[in-house]
C-alpha cells in the first residue's frame, strides 16, 4: 500500500498540527511502510500554465521542469492520498491547490460520465482512497460544509473508493486527536 | 459626472488568450458603453508586493470588482486564491470594501454548470469575509468552446451568453445584484452534452495527432 501525504500547511501551522501528523504517520506506517510525505512549502513548484501540453504534446509529463514531477510519480502509484490544508474561504489553501492544479498529467484528457457528471478518467487506474485534514482558525459551519463538499467532489476526480475528512482548530486535546485520527484512518480504509 | 470604475481580475494563467478573458471582456465592453472606466489585472502577475499594491489601490478607487477564472479541480486556480487571501488580509475591516460590488464569472470545461457550485460558494464566502456587496456569479459549462470564440449576438451558440452579459451590465450599472434569471441564462448549455463530449474527445485526439503523439496519448510514463 502506497500512501502519499501532501502537506499544504505553513511551517507555523505544521507545529500546531505536528501532534496529528505524527500520530497519523505512526498509524499509517503500521499498515504500510511505503509513505511519502511532501511538505509543499519546501518544494519549488510553479503554477499550472493551463497549456494542456501534458495531454497533447508530452502525454503524462508536465512541460514545467520542477519538483512537481516527483509528486506526480508518487501520486501515479498511490493507494491512499492524504491532503493537509488550511481552509481558505472553505476551499484549499494555495500551497496544496498549486500542486492539485497540476495533477492533470495523471489523468487522461477524455471525457467520461461518472455519478451523472462528466470527468476525466485516470491515467493510472488504481483502487484509491482520499483523505483530507482541514485546519480552520475559527469554526465556521458554512466553510466546513463547503470543504466537505469539495473533498467529496475531488474524490470523484481520483475515482476514490472511500473518503475521510477531518477538520481541526488546533487546540484539540491529545486524547481527542488520537480518537479522531483512528476514526479518520478507519474511514479511509472503508471500515466505517 | 465622475466615471465609475471597474476592476477586472483574471484568474486564468493564460491571461488574455483565455476563454475566461473573452467572457469578461464582453461584460467590460458593455460596462464601458455605460460610462465605466476599467483596469485589468492578472492574478499570476500579482505575486510581488509592489504589483499587489498597485492592484489594491486601483481596487480601492473602484466601485466594481469582476473576478473571472476557469474552474480548476472544482475550485479557483491557486494564484487567484493567493490574491483573494491577500485582499482579505489587506482590507482594514468591512468599511474599506463595503461600497464595492463583487461579481464572479466562472468558466467550467465540463458540460455541467453545477460543477461550479463549490467555486461560487468560495467566492460568496470571500465576498462576505471582506465586506463586498455580493452581486452574484455568472457561471457556465462547456467553457472550452469560448477559447477561440467570443460571445456574440450573431452566433447562435453564444448569443444567450451575450444577452446574459448585457443584462448583467444593466443591473451593475444600477448598482443592483444580478438576478437569477440572468444567471440561469448564461448557464444554458452551448450544445447537447453528447455532442460536446464527442467533439471534445475527437478534439484531444486531433490535437495529439497534430503534435505527432496520437499513439502516446494514453501512455503511463510513471508506471513502475
Amino acid at each position: 500500500m502506497n500512501t502519499v501525504i501532501l502537506n499544504g500547511l505553513s511551517i507555523q501551522m505544521r507545529k500546531t498540527m505536528n501532534r496529528i501528523t505524527e500520530n497519523l504517520f505512526k498509524k499509517v506506517s503500521t499498515h504500510s511502510p511505503d509513505i511519502q510525505l511532501f511538505h509543499l512549502d519546501e518544494k519549488k513548484i510553479a503554477p499550472c500554465l493551463g497549456c494542456f501540453s501534458c495531454w497533447i504534446k508530452t502525454p503524462g509529463h508536465c512541460i514545467i521542469d520542477d519538483q512537481q514531477e516527483e509528486i506526480l510519480r508518487a501520486l501515479a502509484v498511490a493507494d491512499r492520498i492524504i491532503l493537509l490544508t488550511p481552509l481558505v474561504f472553505g476551499g484549499y489553501g494555495p500551497e496544496l491547490k498549486k500542486v492539485l492544479d497540476r495533477i492533470i498529467p495523471v489523468l487522461l484528457p477524455f471525457f467520461y460520465k461518472v455519478r451523472g457528471e462528466i470527468h476525466h478518467p485516470q491515467r493510472y487506474p488504481r483502487t484509491r482512497s482520499l483523505g483530507a485534514i482541514g485546519f480552520i482558525e475559527r469554526k465556521n459551519p458554512e466553510e466546513i460544509e463547503l470543504f466537505r463538499d469539495i473533498v467529496e467532489r475531488n474524490a470523484i476526480n481520483w475515482a476514490a473508493r472511500s473518503t475521510a475528512i477531518m477538520i481541526l482548530e488546533g487546540d484539540e486535546t491529545d486524547e481527542y486527536l488520537m480518537a479522531e485520527s483512528d476514526k479518520f484512518l478507519e474511514t479511509l480504509e472503508g471500515k466505517s | 459626472m465622475k466615471a465609475r470604475k471597474a476592476i477586472l481580475l483574471v484568474g486564468s494563467p493564460k491571461g488574455r488568450n483565455s476563454a475566461s478573458y473573452n467572457l469578461a471582456s464582453y461584460l467590460l465592453n458593455e460596462l464601458q458603453l455605460k460610462g465605466f472606466a476599467h483596469k485589468c489585472f492578472f492574478a499570476r502577475d500579482l505575486e510581488k508586493t509592489e504589483d499587489f499594491d498597485r492592484f489594491y489601490s486601483a481596487l480601492l478607487d473602484s466601485s466594481l470588482l469582476l473576478v473571472v477564472f476557469p474552474l480548476y479541480v472544482d475550485q479557483l486556480p491557486a494564484s487567484l486564491i493567493s490574491v483573494l487571501k491577500e485582499i482579505r488580509s489587506r482590507s482594514r475591516g468591512f468599511a474599506e470594501l463595503s461600497d464595492k460590488q463583487l461579481v464572479a464569472i466562472i468558466n467550467c470545461g465540463f458540460p455541467e454548470t453545477r460543477q461550479t457550485d463549490p467555486a461560487v460558494a468560495i467566492m460568496k464566502i470571500f465576498s462576505d469575509q471582506c465586506g463586498f456587496q455580493w452581486a452574484g456569479a455568472l457561471a457556465l459549462g462547456m467553457g472550452a468552446m469560448l477559447s477561440k470564440r467570443k460571445p456574440s449576438d450573431h452566433d447562435h451558440m453564444t448569443r444567450h451568453i451575450a444577452a446574459s452579459l448585457k443584462a448583467a451590465a444593466v443591473h451593475l450599472e444600477n448598482h443592483k445584484p444580478i438576478p437569477v434569471s440572468v444567471i440561469e441564462m448564461i448557464a444554458k448549455p452551448l450544445m447537447p452534452h453528447w455532442l460536446y463530449i464527442m467533439v471534445g474527445n475527437l478534439g484531444w485526439k486531433y490535437r495529439a495527432k497534430k503534435n505527432r503523439v496520437r499513439s502516446l496519448l494514453t501512455d503511463r510514463p510513471f508506471q513502475p
